[in-house]
């Protein structure tokens, strides 16, 4: 699996959002973007998910153009921050329906997604009634839950407490050693050290360096 | 279950008008009942504008098949939009599915409704069973409702993109109740002058709510149009089909412009988020 973003730009309202940005990503390593709020790096997932249109520039997966070839990656898991879920149904229910779309797993595995992160899956209540950690774990579920190629997520350990955090960070290098390319957006400082085999600086909706770790 | 709820809605209001209408005439054909529920009583009635409360009541089936389907594709874009559309690889194949499902709702819907009224009025009225053209009439009432409904409910859906869902009803609402109103006006001058005169014939078939009336049509088949076409209006019942198809044909292919090529995932106008 091999992403890669040649020059792209995107602009709203005259304001340059993403600014000729060039990368080139492989699968098995986790990728870190580092960067102060509104440096870009939520637009850059959007962008990289298909989620978003960009001015210019190209997006491939595996040789196959975003928006000309595919609309969105083929198979791809996503966390974006303020993206909810479905609110009036029960946390199994929310992954049901999205996991229907495609119809890749059965519901065993959406059971085992929502055991996976902590939560129980034959909790019967809305969404709605869920903490936001939970909540945010539910969002880790469906994100891993079809063991996806790509995996974006942008501050997944967000509202999450110390055990939660390191349960998450856990499954992120358990789905790194199964083989998917993994973006983690993060202003926790900790997860990228600890996870990231790469990271990127980004400011003003730009790359303005990168990283290795061992 | 999606399809339920249309169904349960569609009898309920097929038995109300049915009971409404109970007692209101000793014999029928069953043609008639097919008309009535075709705007028959609206057809160059002469009335004024306390007719747009009475057109308004008998639209109101229309009204509630467009408020609950209405959001069916609009919803995705709201709360988990962003999980839902980063799985749906082709997003056209997606939204012709949503649109098929939309168009079969409202057809399911009308037919339901109908079909309630009917066995209503079988009940409350010595029925003379007039298939053949009661049958023609009622394939032409489903599919000019259907596609009238499906219209408006798409509108709603793709306006409410841009204006959130409650200024996506009331434009679309907006839009119909407009039609009612030029409808009642002009037909009540073509009321007083119908004999004899072509230009307000010709303006009533450009007002779109004339294309529901269908006891002022005309039709090719002779027995059909001795049942209808009570002015001897040249408004056949084909060009009212046709018409109503390019307009959804041509609404459905801007629906997929629209949904295809704008970011709308990027702002969620319901909540915010």
């Amino acid at each position: 699996m091999k992403l890669i973003a040649e020059n792209i730009v995107k602009t709203i309202k005259k304001k340059i959002i993403l600014d000729n940005i060039s990368l080139e990503l492989e699968s098995g390593n986790i990728y870190g973007f580092v960067g102060r709020n509104g440096c870009g790096k939520t637009m850059l997932f959007r962008a990289l998910s298909g989620l978003m249109h960009i001015d210019s520039g190209r997006i491939t997966i595996n040789g196959q153009v975003l928006h000309k070839d595919i609309n969105v990656p083929p198979s791809i898991g996503l966390i974006i921050e303020n993206a909810g879920l479905y609110n009036e149904f029960s946390g199994f229910k929310n992954l049901k329906l999205l996991a229907d779309i495609n119809k890749k797993i059965s519901d065993t595995e959406i059971t085992k997604a929502i055991s996976d992160v902590g939560l129980d899956p034959n909790d019967k209540r809305p969404v709605r009634k869920y903490s936001l950690g939970m909540k945010q774990r539910l969002i880790i579920a469906q994100a891993i839950m079809e063991s996806p190629d790509i995996i974006m997520l942008d501050e997944p350990t967000n509202a999450l407490d110390e055990r939660g955090v390191k349960l998450i960070r856990d499954i992120i290098l358990r789905e790194k050693e199964r083989g998917a390319l993994v973006l983690i957006a993060s202003h926790n400082k900790e997860d990228i050290e600890i996870l990231a085999d790469r990271v990127y600086y980004m400011d003003g909706g730009k790359i303005v360096g990168d990283k290795d770790y061992e | 279950m999606r399809r339920w709820k249309y169904i349960i809605f569609a009898v309920v209001f097929g038995l109300f008008y049915g009971i409404i209408y109970t007692g209101t005439a000793n014999e029928m054909l069953l043609s008639d009942i097919v008309l009535k529920m075709g705007f028959s009583e609206f057809a160059l009635c002469g009335g004024n504008a306390s007719y747009i409360g009475k057109i308004m009541l008998c639209f109101f089936p229309s009204v509630i098949f467009q408020v609950i389907s209405g959001i069916e594709l609009y919803r995705h874009f709201c709360t988990g939009s962003v999980y839902y559309f980063s799985r749906c690889i082709n997003r056209k194949k997606w939204y012709l599915k949503e649109i098929t499902h939309l168009y079969i709702d409202s057809a399911v819907y009308f037919i339901f409704l109908s079909l309630s009224f009917i066995t209503v009025m079988e009940f409350s009225a010595d029925i003379h069973h007039n298939f053949r053209e009661a049958i023609w009439l009622y394939l032409y009432y489903i599919v000019i409702f259907s596609l009238w409904n499906y219209f408006f409910s798409l509108l709603l859906n793709l306006t409410a993109l841009y204006f959130r869902s409650n200024g996506g009803f009331a434009i679309s609402l907006g839009i119909q109740m407009f039609f009612i109103s030029c409808y009642v006006f002009f037909q009540e001058k073509l009321y007083n002058i119908y004999e004899g005169t072509t230009d307000s014939v010709r303006l009533m078939k450009l007002i779109p709510f004339s294309h529901l009336i269908l006891s002022w049509h005309s039709s090719n088949n002779e027995e059909i149009d001795n049942l209808i076409n009570i002015y001897g209006i040249d408004f056949n019942l084909n060009l009212s089909v046709i018409l109503l198809f390019i307009a959804a044909v041509i609404i459905s292919f801007a629906g997929m412009i629209i949904i295809e090529k704008t970011d709308f995932i990027l702002t969620n106008k319901e909540t915010g988020g």
